[in-house]
Formats: C-alpha cells, sequence, structure tokens
C-alpha cells in the first residue's frame, strides 16, 4: 500500500548562505541511489503540515552525487525563506528528478564541441551540475556568469575550481565585462571561429537574446526555462510554454529545450545597441 | 475490516476517495509515483470533441491556501483521447470516469458518442462548470443556467447508457435548485463542485494576472464553501453527491461525507503530491477505524440531518422540495 516516491527519503547535510542571499543545501538520501542528469530538477515542499505555502518549489539540480544531490538557491519569497530556515538533519520532502536535462535524449554527439555555458543569476544552479559532468569527461567548459552588479554574482569561485574558464558581466560594469552575459556570447561568437555547444539558464528575456546570437550562427543552443510551474509531473498543464509545435510543458517537455524551439517574445536588446 | 466500497450511478467502487478533473491526468503521468490501484477512480483531464490548446500562460498561481488556475481545457480531443488513452484506462487497475465538455448541443452528442465504449467508461463526469472556457456567445457556465443543464443533460442521456455525474459550478445563488433540475434531467449523480471564480491582480504593473481574468480557485481555501454546497445540494437530491474542494487529508474526506458526500474527490492535493489521494484513503480508513463506524457509506449525510441549521430540511422527511 505504500506509495512509491522516488525523492522521498532525503536530509539535509548543510545549508549555508554561500553568496548573499543564495544558499547551497546538500542534501543525503539513504539506501536507494538518485540517478538524476544535469538540468533535471526537483519539485520541493518548503513547508510539510501547513497550507501556505501550499505547492511545491522547483529547484535545479545543482550538484549530483552518488548518495545525495545538492540545490543552490536565492532567497526571494515564502518558501525560500522557509528553505534558508531549515537545519542540518531535518529531512526534506522533494519529488524527482524531474523533466528533461541538458543532454539531449537522441543523443546527439556533442563530442567535439567546445561547451560554452551562459547563467544569469541563480540560472548558474543547474549548469554546475551540467560543467561537473563536463569536467569529469575531461572536456574544456567555459562558463558565462551574468549579474546586475558584482555582488550579485554567483558560484564563480566554484567553477573556477571545477576548473572552467570563468567569465563575468555586470550591468553597472562593476565586474567584468560591462553590459548583459549575452554580450559575452556575443563576443565570443564574433571572435572566434570553431564548433559551440551552448548552454543556458536564466530569465526569459535573457534566453531569448540567446536564442537569437546562436540562430545567426546556426547553433541550436540547450536552454532552461525559468516559469512559475505548480505540479512539476505534467497534470496540471499550468507551466505551458510556447513553442513551434504549439503549447508544451516547461516541467515535462522541458525544462530545458532548444533554443529555436521556443516561440520568444520579450528579449535583451544586443550589445552595440 | 472498514467496508470502503460505495455504489454510486449504478456501479460499485472500491473506495470513496477518487482523484480529481484536470489534476490526475489521465493516471498514466503519476504512475511513476503511485499506485494506482489505491484510487476509488480516476476522473480523466476534461476531454473536448475537438483539440484545445488551452489559454495562453500564466495559467496557474497560488494564493493563501489556494491555487487559481486558468488552463482552459487543454486537450487533444475526444477520439485522439479514445485511441491514445482508453487502452491504458481500460487496463490501470480502477474505475474510470471520463470527464469532457462541449459548447453546442450538438457537440455534446457527439462527444458522448465518440467515448462511449459499450460499457466503458464506468461513468461520466459531465463539466457542466469550467470557469476557464466561454460557452458560445454567452460568457456564464451551463451550470449556471438551470434550462441549458437540462438540455445538455437529457441530450447526452439519449445517446448512451454509460451513467452521468453532472458536475456543477458553486457560483450560483442557489446549487440546490441546479442540482435538483440535474437529477431531473437524467444525471445518476452530482459533483459539487468545481472551482469558485477569482481574480489575481499584479500590483507592480496594476494589470490583471491572468489573460482571461477571471480563474478557477481550488484548495484548503475553498474547503468551507464547498462543505456548503455539498449540504445544500445532499439536502434536495435523492442521487448521490461527489463532493469535492480543498480536501487534503483523511478528515476533510469525512468532513465531506458527513455533509453528504457519497464519495470525494482530490484535486489540488495531488499538484503538492502525487500520493494524496492514497494518504487521504488511508487517513479515512483509520478515522473510520477510531469512531467504530464499520462502513465508509454510513457517514454520508450524518452531519446534514442535525437540526439549526439554516432552512434545515431533514432529508428523511422533504428531500425534493424546491
Ligand atoms: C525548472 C526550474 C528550476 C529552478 N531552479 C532554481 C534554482 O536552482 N535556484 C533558484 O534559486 N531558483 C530556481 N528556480 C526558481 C524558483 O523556483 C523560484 O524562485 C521559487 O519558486 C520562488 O518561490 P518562493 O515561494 O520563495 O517565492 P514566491 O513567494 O512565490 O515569489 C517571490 C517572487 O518571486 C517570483 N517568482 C516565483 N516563482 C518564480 C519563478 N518560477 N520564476 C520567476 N519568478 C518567480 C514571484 O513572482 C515573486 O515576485 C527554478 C524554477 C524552475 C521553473
Ligand atoms: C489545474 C487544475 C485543472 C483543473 N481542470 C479541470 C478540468 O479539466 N475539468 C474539471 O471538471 N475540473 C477541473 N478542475 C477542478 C477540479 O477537478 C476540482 O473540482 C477543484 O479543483 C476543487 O477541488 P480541489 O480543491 O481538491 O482542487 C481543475 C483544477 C485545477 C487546480
Amino acid at each position: 500500500m505504500i506509495a512509491r516516491r522516488p525523492g522521498a527519503g532525503f536530509t539535509i547535510i548543510t545549508n549555508q548562505e554561500i553568496y548573499p542571499d543564495h544558499y547551497l543545501m546538500e542534501l543525503r538520501r539513504e539506501g536507494a541511489g538518485f540517478d538524476a542528469s544535469p538540468g533535471q530538477f526537483v519539485n520541493v515542499l518548503a513547508a510539510g503540515g501547513v497550507t501556505d505555502p501550499l505547492l511545491r518549489v522547483p529547484l535545479g539540480i545543482h550538484r549530483i552525487r552518488k548518495n545525495g544531490i545538492a540545490l543552490f538557491y536565492k532567497v526571494v519569497g515564502k518558501a525560500t525563506g522557509i528553505l534558508s530556515r531549515k537545519r542540518k538533519g531535518d529531512p526534506l520532502d522533494i519529488l524527482g528528478p524531474l523533466g528533461r536535462g541538458f543532454y539531449p535524449e537522441t543523443g546527439e554527439k556533442e563530442e567535439k564541441k567546445i561547451n560554452v555555458l551562459v547563467a544569469g543569476g541563480h540560472g548558474a544552479a543547474p549548469l554546475y551540475a551540467l560543467a561537473q559532468r563536463e569536467r569529469e569527461k575531461g572536456k574544456e567548459v567555459a562558463v558565462f556568469l551574468g549579474a546586475s552588479t558584482k555582488k550579485h554574482i554567483v558560484l564563480s569561485r566554484e567553477f573556477r575550481q571545477l576548473g572552467c574558464r570563468v567569465k563575468t558581466a555586470t550591468e553597472d560594469g562593476s565586474a567584468g565585462r560591462k553590459g548583459y552575459v549575452t554580450c559575452l556570447l556575443e563576443d565570443l561568437l564574433k571572435q572566434k571561429n570553431g564548433e559551440f555547444a551552448v548552454y543556458s539558464c536564466g530569465p526569459t528575456p535573457m534566453l531569448a537574446r540567446l536564442a537569437e546570437l546562436a540562430a545567426e550562427k546556426g547553433i541550436r543552443a540547450r536552454v532552461s526555462v525559468d516559469t512559475y510551474m505548480a505540479c512539476g509531473t505534467g497534470v496540471c498543464r499550468g507551466c505551458a510554454i510556447m513553442t513551434r509545435e504549439g503549447y508544451k510543458l516547461s516541467c515535462t517537455d522541458g525544462p530545458v529545450f532548444y533554443s529555436d524551439e521556443i516561440v520568444w517574445e520579450e528579449k535583451l536588446k544586443g550589445c552595440g545597441e | 475490516m472498514t467496508d470502503l466500497t460505495v455504489r454510486i450511478a449504478g456501479k460499485n467502487f472500491k473506495n470513496p476517495v477518487w482523484a480529481a478533473s484536470g489534476t490526475f491526468g489521465c493516471g498514466e503521468e503519476l504512475e511513476r509515483f503511485v499506485d494506482l490501484r489505491n484510487i476509488g477512480a480516476i476522473v480523466t483531464k476534461t476531454v473536448t470533441l475537438g483539440e484545445r490548446e488551452g489559454n495562453p500562460p500564466p495559467r496557474v498561481i497560488e494564493t493563501a491556501s489556494g491555487l487559481l488556475n486558468s488552463v482552459g481545457l487543454e486537450n487533444k480531443g475526444a477520439e485522439w483521447f479514445v485511441k491514445n488513452k482508453y487502452p491504458f484506462l481500460k487496463q490501470c487497475g480502477t474505475n474510470v470516469v471520463v470527464s469532457f465538455a462541449a459548447f453546442t448541443p450538438g457537440e455534446w452528442v457527439k462527444c458522448a458518442e465518440i467515448l462511449t465504449d459499450g460499457d466503458f467508461p464506468d461513468a461520466f463526469e459531465i463539466n457542466l462548470s469550467c470557469p476557464n472556457v466561454s460557452y458560445g456567445a454567452a460568457r456564464g457556465l451551463v451550470a449556471q443556467d438551470k434550462r441549458a443543464v437540462e438540455k445538455v443533460l437529457r441530450a447526452v442521456k439519449a445517446v448512451t447508457r454509460v451513467p452521468l455525474i453532472a458536475k456543477l459550478t458553486p457560483n450560483v445563488t442557489d446549487i440546490g435548485e441546479i442540482a435538483v433540475r440535474a437529477e431531473s434531467s437524467g444525471a445518476d449523480a452530482v459533483a459539487v463542485a468545481n472551482t469558485f471564480q477569482g481574480v489575481a491582480v499584479d500590483a507592480e504593473t496594476m494589470k490583471p494576472y491572468f489573460k482571461r481574468v477571471v480563474a478557477g480557485l481550488s484548495g484548503p481555501a475553498i474547503k468551507p464553501l464547498a462543505l456548503k454546497a455539498v449540504m445544500d445540494a445532499y439536502r434536495q437530491v435523492k442521487v448521490p453527491v461527489v463532493g469535492i474542494g480543498g480536501i487534503m487529508t483523511g478528515i476533510d474526506a469525512a468532513e465531506f461525507m458527513l455533509c453528504g458526500a457519497a464519495a470525494v474527490e482530490v484535486g489540488t492535493a495531488t499538484l503538492r503530491d502525487p500520493c494524496s489521494c492514497s494518504r487521504v484513503l488511508e487517513e479515512l480508513q483509520e478515522y473510520l477505524k477510531t469512531k467504530g463506524v464499520k462502513k465508509a457509506r454510513e457517514l454520508t449525510g450524518r452531519a446534514a440531518k442535525q437540526k439549526g441549521l439554516p432552512r434545515a430540511i431533514s432529508k428523511n422527511r422533504k428531500r425534493n422540495v424546491i
């Protein structure tokens, strides 16, 4: 009679504010493994036993380990606020792994390509799992991190420790290149020839601009979209996103899509504009 | 052993805790998380005659202990559904109730014909109450208009042997009156109720959050309102009432049964946790045991028969007054 729950049984081992307002939460699971792929997410119940918040919040899988995972989240509201107050030893009710990740299921060969990971704000969270996997395979990884100002740049240390080449961009120019993170990609694609595998996660207007840059070079980037979600399992049909084939669901068809699949609306400006 | 079986619309169901339409897909989506055999019945996402792409995003937003949705009956159409989902549903190990909706009398009939496959499904849930679509020229819902309710139910009843559960809207002055009309027009049960209409506004942009402005509120926030709607319907009809609205626990389910529900549907709770239906059932069983109630169906209506309630009509004395 006991329900089968792939994500059950997690315990918090650390929950620390490693960047301002950004927490690293490491979770361990005893017994059964947790077979996740970079870009997949979990739906986290911040507070059991109460009905407000009522639903789970989706968080990208930040690190994948043999006996656990880590999450990296920004405190923006109710649920993430509650999560930030959890302690070592507390259990956490998570559902997952959910969705489709960065690696296309068709098994497309990315072998010879240069990996470029473009992150807007806490969009860096799931990209870290991808960088980790690629570094393990001995591949080179370039990471572009963007934020409004220097103090909002996150995970630069961690990506460097993995052996990634990290560049930053800030809107006010307080760190790295002045401008949007997509400008770093624009610079790269202008200056260098080569085959790039582009992966990205961040706010939708940023992904839209990235999709445009990728299209100009004939690159099909893999982008993880951030849409409001309810169930995370595909039953409520709440997280629809318009694609060239009509609405798809971010939770089960995504959250990672090809950049040319999505019908983008609002996008960031280019760098020369 | 507690007897959990219930009989609704002439069919036996193994237990009274069902999965509500639009929150359980057609079961297949959740097979990875849930043992479907524990569900009293799966009520499938509402299908329509033709394919519908659904409403533009955003489609959902959480409110205090509730959820507003404006999904807009996204589905691939009745024929696609029969071809692609019936094979799974027929062997899923539990009872199946297929929910459908249409926009003209002709479409209701056609839909019923397409979806009737011998004795399958166990029942139809006639969705007369989706708040997120427009019906022809009128903005209202079918279940806000007695004559429309009658027309639809009579038309569908004429073309199918499958029992009909009429799903009503709580957005009416007197749901009892609508339930009575549904009963006299051929409904074998009434489902009370669909979502309550609500609005969300984005104070930042000063605009309505949803493109269609009005959306449907579900979840624990509506439970007391839904309990009243169930009680109102129960006191006026003889056919069974299926209670829906904000059920999170077995005690919630018991409360709905005490107010008159013969079975209940769990909706939003499944979006929080895919295993909610099984948990609600386990908790209900525990409650029945604690209370020494041997048969789940004995709960039905116990609290609705008591005196001192507004317009208290004892079920045994005067059932069909209007
Ligand atoms: C697939 C996926 C993976 C994600 N991974 C991560 C991650 O790894 N790390 C991380 O920090 N965040 C991630 N997010 C975003 C995260 O889910 C939201 O920040 C979280 O749901 C906010 O919940 P809350 O209750 O704290 O905020 P609320 O109280 O619900 O809202 C606070 C503010 O945040 C806004 N907001 C809420 N949800 C979202 C959303 N999904 N997108 C944009 N704005 C939102 C609200 O409009 C409001 O202004 C991810 C989202 C998705 C869809
Ligand atoms: C996301 C969502 C989609 C829904 N879709 C349907 C639907 O297609 N047909 C229907 O009859 N009811 C639909 N409903 C209503 C539910 O079946 C149920 O009547 C309502 O949500 C109240 O129950 P709850 O509070 O347990 O969720 C939907 C509800 C939600 C939250």
